[in-house]
């Protein structure tokens, strides 16, 4: 597996220069069976994370990108009077695909974004009153403007809980950053990606993150970490079960990815910041809820040993 | 608009608890007005609270104080006593009611509460008082607590449970200081309630007084004795001697209950009229605990004597109080039941008064007697022919027929139906008009023992009037006409005596007594005999005399260093054991001895300088050894894989290898 998964890194380390820890994180969260959320600033290669892996996964691949006047039958589909048979064709929207890239979603209106997380919710989507189920395996990758820039709707509390992970990629360091600009330009390169795995490799795979071992000693550590987010004074409010559940799943991931069948606590802690962090808000802070900072306090805080 | 502080409903609601729960058992001294200010008081309160009245007008609560303090004159006639002060400090608990608009207002009248709560001592000390005002005070505390806690507190037995648990930590610390702190003699002289009905028997005895007091079920005294219990026939504690007789009423006589020749205090010199006593034996030791009666006279075996200073002895041989016994009163008796009285002679004025009869009342009985007596021939023959008629035909009863103006001459020739007094009244009639110095006697007779403890409880019931005559060199004698009519009243007590048709108008439902045919029950009724005892000889009793010696034989001697000592360490003991308590509730599960080893693993990794962060876990410890410590990287990294793969992994009995590796850290010296 550990094979399997530093190829994976590796194919998409070709395109995606310098961002390991992100590419990981991402997998970690398809691994889980979690949609991913990424956001950072216009063209740090968000875009280009979501489609290699997609290509590396050898699912097949829709990108929606959100704008202010986009409405919910955009995404979802719609039907049409078609005169010859005399009845309503239903045209899928972009949303009838195995991984959706909803490029900028906070640049739309809630009525449209929740439209798609009912969908990410349910896995599948109801329409003139008949549902009809999305394909398998659905992943949505989202990826955000920070919520600061003009232009954007902030996604409530509860819908960035339907994310898994959220995740931030940051600049390059100096080095991938000359890398990149000595090579050519990686967006190119996106086509030369083949898929590493089969559907039903990947399958196994995901079967696989539930048979990683999770100790007495690591769920009492993932239990003070949680309780220390529900009691501290600096969190406005605690970690929820799903969170709690979220967060277990994810270090499952990380462990398999990492090659181990046994989860550690720094599975936990390396999850963590992008699990916890758009779950939490600092009781100080009432802007944005991007705890990242407070979940590293929650991390160095809370021993691992247990008092 | 000065914004206007709410009350918190849960301290309103115990205020309100609490203050019914202060009242209720002042309310038989307090006016009746009190209910209806009481209600008023609440209702308005409560509707302040609810926002639908406004905090009363400066002039109405003018009008209100001074209505009240109006009503406290009327009704007791002075302001100073304890019972108009009672009646004053309640009052103004109630309308401060009504003043309450800031938290200190709360407060003020929750310690206000605490000093009522304090009063109830002043009319009773029993074990019940004090566990009722226990109860108060948990009632008060809550309503304190409720002021302090926050809107969201909504559930008043919450708040109930914790004052509980507030009052039961203080307790240990309470007892310390009871048995510890010196005891101040009280700063000022507290006044003592006055105005309180006397209870048991009184100074005078009438035809119909006795069947009443019997119907009492409340304990008169308890006694212990030093060595054996004597029999019943022994047992008449002599309470009072009633010599004048006005052809109905028995009371006593005219020189005085308290003129000065007449009682020998037990710290003056013996009289000269003492020496008419003599005894033979051994005495009989034993205490007595009597109830309030709020009379001057004690009660005790014949012959007594005390040696307690705040008894004397009277011309009558009785023992009496210097003060009124308006508490429990404790006192000590040597009884001599082998004694003559006055053997030799009585004095002109003694005869005159014994042999006394009031002129055209019970014709038919003094001529009968001096019939009876010339036909007898001698005094003991002719006490014989009396009895004798007693015997005959009449009946002990309970519900006496009414007597008319000549009561002996009713009762012995046609009624013949009567109780104690009836039998005791018409002897000591016969007597003296026969010629023989006789009087009559009022006390109790018998007991019940309690046979938990050993000692005798002597009730209201066993009040009983007997009778002495005078017999030329033998003194006075005992006499009890009751025992010849119905002897199972001295043997076995009132209930064996009468009909079972009036033994069950002696039941009262109310009282543990009645059911003294259930086992159960009476186990029960026991044992609440001997807690209140105890709670006497213990509590009530503990005085300073009593405490030094406690306190002596606990340590040593009693200096003020030592009792400083003694209380600081009670406290301190009192306080650690709270502490425990403390940390063994919040004591975790034993640790892991995997675990254990690694906390060794990272005492040794800080011996050798190198501190870890709490939230770093096995390998990124591992990871940042290796690169600061690189000296220590190999041991280091040995013990965190196999640390990991047990504590984490799925190989188990790597524990022995753990130690293993632990043990073997490079030395601290490289």
């Amino acid at each position: 597996m550990q094979n399997l998964a530093d190829r994976i890194v590796g194919q998409i380390g070709t395109v995606l220069l310098g961002k390991e820890q992100a590419v990981k994180l991402a997998l970690a969260c398809l691994l889980s069976r979690g949609h991913l959320l990424i956001e950072d600033l216009p063209g740090m290669g968000k875009t280009t994370l979501a489609q290699a892996l997609a290509n590396v996964l050898g699912l097949s691949y829709r990108r929606v990108q959100f704008t202010s006047d986009m409405l919910p039958a955009d995404i979802l589909g719609f039907s049409v009077f078609d005169r010859e048979s005399n009845g309503f064709n239903f045209h899928p929207g972009p949303v009838f695909t195995q991984v959706l890239l909803a490029d900028e979603i906070n640049r739309t209106t809630p009525k449209t974004q929740s439209a798609l997380l009912e969908a990410m919710e349910e896995r599948q989507v109801t329409l003139e009153g008949e549902t009809r189920p999305l394909p398998e395996p659905f992943f949505v990758i989202a990826t955000q403007n920070p919520t600061t820039q003009s232009g954007t709707f902030p996604l409530p509390e509860s819908q960035l809980d339907r994310f898994l992970m959220r995740i931030e990629l940051g600049y390059p360091d100096s080095r991938a950053e000359r890398a990149l600009l000595m090579g050519i330009n990686p967006r190119e390169r996106l086509d030369d990606i083949q898929p590493l795995v089969s559907y039903d490799e990947f399958v196994v795979l995901q079967k696989q993150v539930d048979t990683i071992k999770a100790s007495d000693s690591l769920l009492d550590y993932l239990q003070r970490l949680i309780n220390y987010t529900r009691t501290a004074q600096e969190f406005s409010c605690g970690l929820s079960p799903r969170g709690s559940l979220a967060l277990l799943r994810s270090a499952r991931a990380w462990a398999l990815i990492e090659g181990r069948q046994y989860v550690i606590p720094e599975d936990v802690q390396a999850v963590a910041p992008a699990v916890i962090g758009h779950r939490v808000r600092d009781a100080g802070d009432f802007g944005d809820p991007g705890g990242v900072a407070l979940v590293e306090r929650l991390i160095n805080n809370v021993d691992v040993m247990g008092a | 608009m000065i914004p206007v502080f709410q009350i918190p409903r849960n301290s309103l609601v115990w205020l309100l608890v609490a203050q019914t729960l202060l009242i209720l058992p002042h309310l038989p001294r307090l006016p009746v007005w009190i209910l209806f200010a009481w209600f008023i008081t609440v209702v308005w309160r409560v509707q302040i609270f609810r926002g639908l009245w406004p905090f009363p007008r400066p002039w109405v609560k003018v009008m209100i104080v001074l209505l009240c303090v109006m009503g406290l004159l009327s009704e007791y006639g002075r302001f100073f006593g304890i019972e108009p002060m009672v009646g004053l400090l309640i009052t103004a608990f109630l309308l401060k009611l009504l003043e309450m608009r800031q938290k200190r207002d709360v407060l003020i009248v929750a310690f206000l509460g605490f000093f009522v709560a304090a009063t109830q001592f002043l009319f009773s000390q029993t074990l019940l008082t004090t566990l009722y005002i226990l109860l108060t005070v948990t009632a008060l505390t809550t309503a304190l607590l409720g002021v302090h806690q926050s809107e969201g507190h909504r559930y008043p037995w919450r708040s109930f449970k914790l004052a509980g648990t507030l009052i039961a930590q203080s307790l240990p610390l309470m007892l310390a200081l009871f048995i510890i702190m010196p005891r101040l003699g009280s700063l000022w002289a507290v006044p003592q309630p006055e105005q309180r009905a006397a209870t048991g028997v009184s100074d005078s005895m009438a035809p119909g007084d006795f069947s009443r007091l019997v119907q009492d079920k409340a304990t008169a005294f308890r006694v212990t004795f030093d060595g054996d219990i004597p029999p019943p026939p022994f047992l008449y504690w002599r309470g009072l001697v009633l010599s004048d007789f006005d052809g109905r009423r028995w009371q006593q006589a005219r020189f005085g209950r308290f003129r000065g020749d007449s009682v020998n205090w037990n710290n003056e010199p013996l009289e000269q009229w003492r020496s008419t006593v003599e005894t033979t034996g051994e005495p009989l030791s034993y205490q007595v605990i009597l109830e309030p009666t709020q009379q001057h006279w004690l009660y005790a075996l014949p012959l007594a004597s005390s040696s307690d200073e705040r008894v004397g002895f009277t011309r009558d041989y009785r023992l009496v109080s210097r003060l009124p016994v308006n508490s429990r009163y404790q006192y000590q008796v040597d009884s001599h039941l082998n004694y003559r009285l006055q053997a030799q002679a009585l004095s002109g004025s003694d005869l005159g008064r014994e042999l006394y009869l009031p002129d055209g009342f019970n014709p038919r009985s003094v001529q009968q007697a001096r019939q009876w007596f010339a036909q007898a021939g001698s005094p003991r023959a002719y006490i014989d022919r009396v009895l004798a008629y007693f015997t005959r035909d009449f009946t002990y009863t309970l519900e006496p027929p009414l007597l008319g103006q000549h009561s002996v001459d009713d009762f012995l020739w046609q009624t013949k139906r009567g109780f104690c007094e009836h039998f005791a009244s018409a002897f000591v009639v016969m007597m003296r008009a026969a010629g023989i110095p006789a009087r009559v006697v009022v006390g109790y007779q018998g007991g019940a023992l309690n046979p938990l403890k050993n000692f005798l409880v002597v009730r209201q019931a066993d009040a009983h009037a007997w009778s002495e005559v005078w017999l030329e060199g033998e003194g006075w004698l005992r006499v009890d006409p009751t025992a010849a009519v119905a002897p199972g009243r001295i043997e076995s007590g009132l209930d064996s005596a009468l009909s079972p048709a009036e033994a069950e108008l002696l039941d009262d439902p109310f009282s543990l007594e009645s059911y003294r045919s259930f086992a159960l029950l009476d186990g029960i009724r026991l044992r609440l005999e001997v807690l209140e005892y105890d709670w006497h000889q213990w509590v009530m009793n503990y005085d300073q005399q009593k405490q030094s010696g406690l306190l002596n034989s606990l340590l040593g001697a009693v200096t003020p260093g030592r009792v400083a000592a003694a209380l600081l360490i009670s406290g301190f003991v009192v306080l650690a054991a709270v502490g425990a308590m403390l940390a063994l509730s919040g004591r975790r599960a034993p640790l892991d001895p995997g675990d254990k080893l690694y906390r060794r693993f990272l005492r040794r990794l800080k011996s050798r300088g190198f501190q870890h962060h709490p939230g770093e876990g096995p390998r990124t410890l591992a990871k940042r050894v290796k690169s600061e410590r690189p000296e220590l990287n190999a041991w280091v990294s040995q013990v965190v894989n196999s640390y990991e793969r047990y504590r984490y992994g799925e190989e188990g009995g790597q524990l022995e290898l753990l130690r293993r590796l632990v043990r073997e850290a490079p030395s601290r010296r490289i």
